[in-house]
């Protein structure tokens, strides 16, 4: 198996997903990144990530109604699966976890 | 659609290496954050980033997938391989006409291919193959170009190496046989005679012995292994003595190994060249054997390292060399250098030491196999597109599956390289069993050629058939792939687009054509060989046995031999005549002193009596007459002709010179063909009193194997050392004229092949045609057309081609025959119309049956079953 284990770019993906809700399309997932970041990404690097995430199960798409706006091309959104939300907690709790072990700086 | 302004060549780049599945989400983005960008930062800048952007989606994820790689050839070539087993399991008739019709003419190309690479092999062995070369001469007789020869003037090397330096020749000469005594047996042994620069640059291999100095001392011999085994077997021979019968004692100076199969030099001995002097102070070699007017029996092997020196060579060799020869005006000769590897298969030179093969009957029978082999690969083409009619609907349904068009061509393109390779196996079948015919069909093959079956050969068999499938299958799938499949699926109307029809007519006929050469060769041929047989050649063929003399005395043998019972006469002769034999003679005419060549045979006197020779004046030999002082001979019709002395018995008492006697004519006989069909009788000359070496025995009983024994009985009690020789005269004839029979199995093979290739093209036509037809042949019955009016419409075509074949196969053959081949016989047959009216009404008749099976059936249809679904 290529792993189930999130890498951080992925990771801040997935967030932005939720983030955005039901809007989640690649244009607002870039937009999000690079507002959230501060860091400008292509649009190839994200659906990389996108296409990762799919295989390992954690997001799953669906394609909306064509709009004129861009030709009447349809848009893709993309939603956390369930095993995504749970990768996605433990990542949280693992570090959350990790931050509590450490000493007290006196 | 692209929205106008995005920049149209990023656009395209990227919708051809986009994965397509992808590009609707991706594009749509990238123009979104385009139009949205444009607003920000204007058009140029908005332009910039997309083509950037485009550029960063080059990555693996977002590339379409090639239909290409190694992976995913294998598992289209896998599904080729299935889907084209499965429609050769289906259409099983087709597949053995095609398969069975492929692999006969394929034999044909392996038996080619086999003996060319046999013969590519022909001295590889040589070390330094690339630097080695033979002295071949083209003796020039009184400004007369002569045959050029293999041999060269024995001192031609030597005088060579005084001139040019780094060079090295070795001095061969041939003809060193005879009878061997070793080591208490008798064996024949056949070798060459080499000087001591043997072993400096041929790659033999000397088991025993010194290389330097074995083949340098007179009377000594080199053995080969196998000679050794069959004599010494386990002792030494080195310092033991042999006997050669007629050279001498030699002495043995060490064992050579066997040379190789594929060498044109080929020995059991070696004897020291040193030896010819002596034997020419004994008599055994003509005085003038080591002239340079002398070009027979001597050969210069010349090795030159690097090949630097050989401008030199041949420089030397074009001015120096032909000023040895004491009277060039009248005789001389010109050089040339021969690579060791181009001697075989090379040029046809005459005097060669070894096996030779020139290269006109591998070209004719490469010619002839490829010819074959495109024939039946025309067939496959032929046949496969008459059963487009079922395979195109299979075609249409893949292509509306989405086939494209290289996959439709893979697909055909395997299916006749399987078919090619299911052919290749039954072949190589058919290559066994052809094998050792084919070699007796080549003269001398036998010595060369060996044609076994080893790995390199069936690599390059499974090359060879690949390729043959290749093209085979090439205008079929070209055509499937090309077919459009509404076109295909529209069964009845796309069979009237089927191109080359003119093209495959025009194949039907060059087939046909081809095959009459064959028949009628065949059949010219045959007549030929019984002419042949049956010619009358002036003198009596049956019940002669030719006993070989060995030596023996001939009184001695004519008293033994007529003890027996079974053998009537015994007479005596030089050689055997009808059989391609002459002897040239050097007479001077004592009227006017002129010298003239003629033929001459050594008789006895009862030879006339013996052989029904007739006498036409004059008188035969007396017994003993001749015997110390040659004084009489007889001479022929032609031969009185010839040099003007009026009627036969005018001729009598003429006197000629003949080896520095005087001889006068005694008797003239009827013409008789001593040589052999091909040549005009020439001047002829019976000599009487020695030189025999066959006993003619008259056999007067009908028991010829007990006769045979009980003669060989006698030779055993007379002669203990030599082995019985003996033929039948007209089995020796027969023998003679093998090369017709020879000729008629190769034409025959031919023919049929050529036959049952073009007959399964023809069927597969009228097949096609009639299939095509059926519609129409429906309407006709139902308007009242009878069945043989339909037969005529549907076969009227077919004999038309097939006619016009003949019209142009017949003259070919009849003029190849009758201005080429046939012309080069004195004595020959005439080509009737019997032979090429038979010929072509068997053609004829083969077409009709092939025809009539389909067109039978066609016109015998109930119109209401074609007629139906209109």
């Amino acid at each position: 198996m290529k792993g189930t284990n999130l890498g951080e770019f992925q990771e801040i993906v997935m967030l932005s997903i939720l983030i955005l809700e039901k809007n989640a399309y690649g244009v607002t997932i870039q937009d999000e990144i690079d507002r959230r970041m501060k860091r400008s990404i292509s649009r190839g690097a994200l659906h990389t990530a996108l296409t990762r995430l799919e295989e390992k199960g954690f997001i799953s798409s669906d394609y909306g109604e064509p709009t004129s706006e861009r030709g009447g091309r349809r848009k893709r959104f993309y939603e956390v699966t369930n095993k995504g939300l749970e990768t996605l907690q433990e990542a949280k709790e693992l570090r959350e976890g990790m931050w509590g072990l450490i000493p007290k700086l006196t | 659609m692209k929205h106008p302004e995005i920049p149209s060549f990023a656009y395209r780049l990227f919708k051809w290496f986009c994965k397509d599945p992808l590009f609707e989400e991706l594009e749509g983005d990238l123009e979104e954050t385009f139009l949205r960008n444009k607003e920000r930062f204007g058009l140029k800048k908005a332009r910039r980033i997309y083509t950037r952007e485009i550029l960063k989606m080059i990555r693996p994820s977002v590339l379409s997938k090639p239909t290409s790689g190694p992976g995913y050839q294998a598992a289209l070539l896998g599904s080729y391989v299935t889907i084209s087993i499965r429609n050769l399991k289906r259409q099983k008739l087709f597949s053995f006409i095609n398969i069975f019709s492929l692999s006969v003419a394929m034999s044909a190309g392996l038996l080619v291919i086999g003996m060319i690479t046999d013969l590519l092999k022909f001295d590889e062995f040589h070390g330094h193959k690339h630097e080695i070369y033979r002295v071949i001469s083209s003796p020039v007789y009184q400004s007369r170009t002569l045959d050029v020869q293999a041999s060269s003037p024995r001192y031609l090397g030597k005088e060579m190496m005084q001139h040019i330096s780094g060079i090295h020749v070795t001095n061969l000469g041939r003809r060193m046989q005879g009878t061997a005594t070793a080591n208490e047996k008798n064996l024949f042994l056949k070798g060459i005679y080499a000087d001591e620069h043997f072993f400096d640059f041929l790659s033999f291999e000397l088991t025993k012995g010194n290389k330097k100095t074995a083949l340098k001392e007179p009377f000594s011999v080199l053995l080969s292994q196998s000679f050794v085994d069959k004599t010494f077997k386990e002792e030494d021979p080195l310092g033991e003595t042999i006997d050669i019968e007629g050279l001498g004692t030699f002495i043995v100076t060490g064992i050579v190994a066997d040379p190789p199969q594929f060498s044109h030099l080929q020995f059991e001995a070696v004897v020291s060249i040193s030896t010819t002097p002596l034997l020419a102070n004994q008599g055994v070699l003509a005085k003038s054997h080591d002239q340079w007017e002398n070009l027979d029996r001597y050969y210069n092997y010349i090795y030159i390292p690097n090949n630097e020196q050989k401008a030199n060579v041949e420089s030397w060799l074009e001015t120096t060399a032909p000023t040895f020869f004491q009277d060039q005006k009248n005789f001389t000769a010109s050089f040339e250098l021969q690579p060791i590897n181009k001697i075989v298969p090379g040029p046809d030179i005459s005097d060669s030491i070894g096996p030779k093969m020139i290269y006109l009957p591998i070209i004719i029978l490469s010619v002839i196999a490829g010819a074959i082999l495109l024939s039946a690969i025309f067939n496959y083409t032929n046949l496969s597109m008459a059963r487009s009619l079922r395979r195109a609907r299979e075609v249409g349904v893949r292509k509306l599956n989405g086939a494209t068009r290289s996959s439709i061509f893979g697909q055909f393109t395997v299916e006749a390289i399987i078919l090619s390779l299911f052919s290749l196996g039954l072949s190589i079948v058919f290559f066994r069993m052809l094998r050792n015919g084919f070699i007796a069909l080549l003269p001398r093959a036998e010595e060369m050629v060996r044609l076994e079956l080893s790995a390199e050969l069936i690599g390059l068999f499974v090359v060879f058939a690949i390729l043959a499938g290749l093209i085979a299958g090439l205008s079929p799938s070209l055509f499937f792939a090309r077919l459009s499949s509404l076109n295909a699926l529209r069964s009845g109307k796309m069979l009237k687009t089927l191109s080359g029809i003119n093209f495959r007519k025009g194949l039907i006929v060059t087939q046909f054509a081809l095959s009459i050469i064959f028949v009628m060769a065949v059949v010219i041929t045959n007549k030929q060989y019984s002419y042949s047989l049956n010619k009358d050649m002036g003198f009596d063929k049956s019940n002669i046995l030719n006993v070989s003399m060995q030596g023996n005395d001939p009184e001695i043998l004519r008293a033994e031999f007529l003890k027996l019972p079974a053998v009537s006469k015994v007479s005596f002769s030089s050689y055997i005549t009808g059989v391609g034999t002459w002897n040239n003679l050097q007479l001077v005419d004592s009227r006017n002193q002129d010298t003239v060549w003629v033929h001459d045979l050594f008789v006895d006197h009862s030879y006339l009596d013996n052989m029904n020779i007739e006498l036409l004046a004059g008188r035969n030999f007396e017994t003993g007459e001749n015997k110390i002082r040659e004084s009489a001979i007889l001479v022929n019709e032609t031969f009185v002709q010839n040099f003007g002395l009026g009627s036969p018995s005018e001729a009598i008492g003429t006197i000629f010179k003949v080896e520095d006697e005087s001889v006068e004519i005694v008797g003239v006989i009827r013409d008789i063909i001593y040589a052999n069909l091909e040549e005009h009788i020439n001047s002829f000359v019976l000599r009487n009193g020695k030189r025999y070496h066959y006993a003619n025995l008259k056999i007067s009983s009908t028991d010829v194997i007990g006769t045979l024994d009980k003669v060989e009985g006698v030779w055993d009690s007379v002669d203990k050392k030599h082995r019985f020789e003996a033929h039948f005269l007209d089995q020796q004839i027969e023998d003679y004229f093998k090369f017709l029979v020879d000729f008629m199995k190769i034409f025959g093979f031919v023919g049929f092949l050529a036959i049952s290739i073009s007959s399964l093209g023809l069927f597969g036509m009228a097949l096609y045609a009639t299939q095509t037809r059926m519609k129409e042949i429906g309407i006709r019955k139902t308007f009242g057309a009878s069945e043989r009016m339909l037969i005529f419409l549907l076969s009227k075509g077919f004999f038309k081609m097939v006619a016009i074949a003949v019209l142009i196969g017949s003259p070919i053959c009849y003029f190849l025959f009758d201005k080429l081949i046939l012309a080069q016989q004195v004595y020959r047959t005439e080509i009737t119309i019997m032979e090429v009216g038979g010929s072509i009404l068997f053609l004829m008749s083969l077409c009709f049956l092939t025809i009539i099976t389909q067109t039978w059936n066609a016109a015998r249809t109930n119109p209401a079953d074609v007629l139906r679904d209109e």
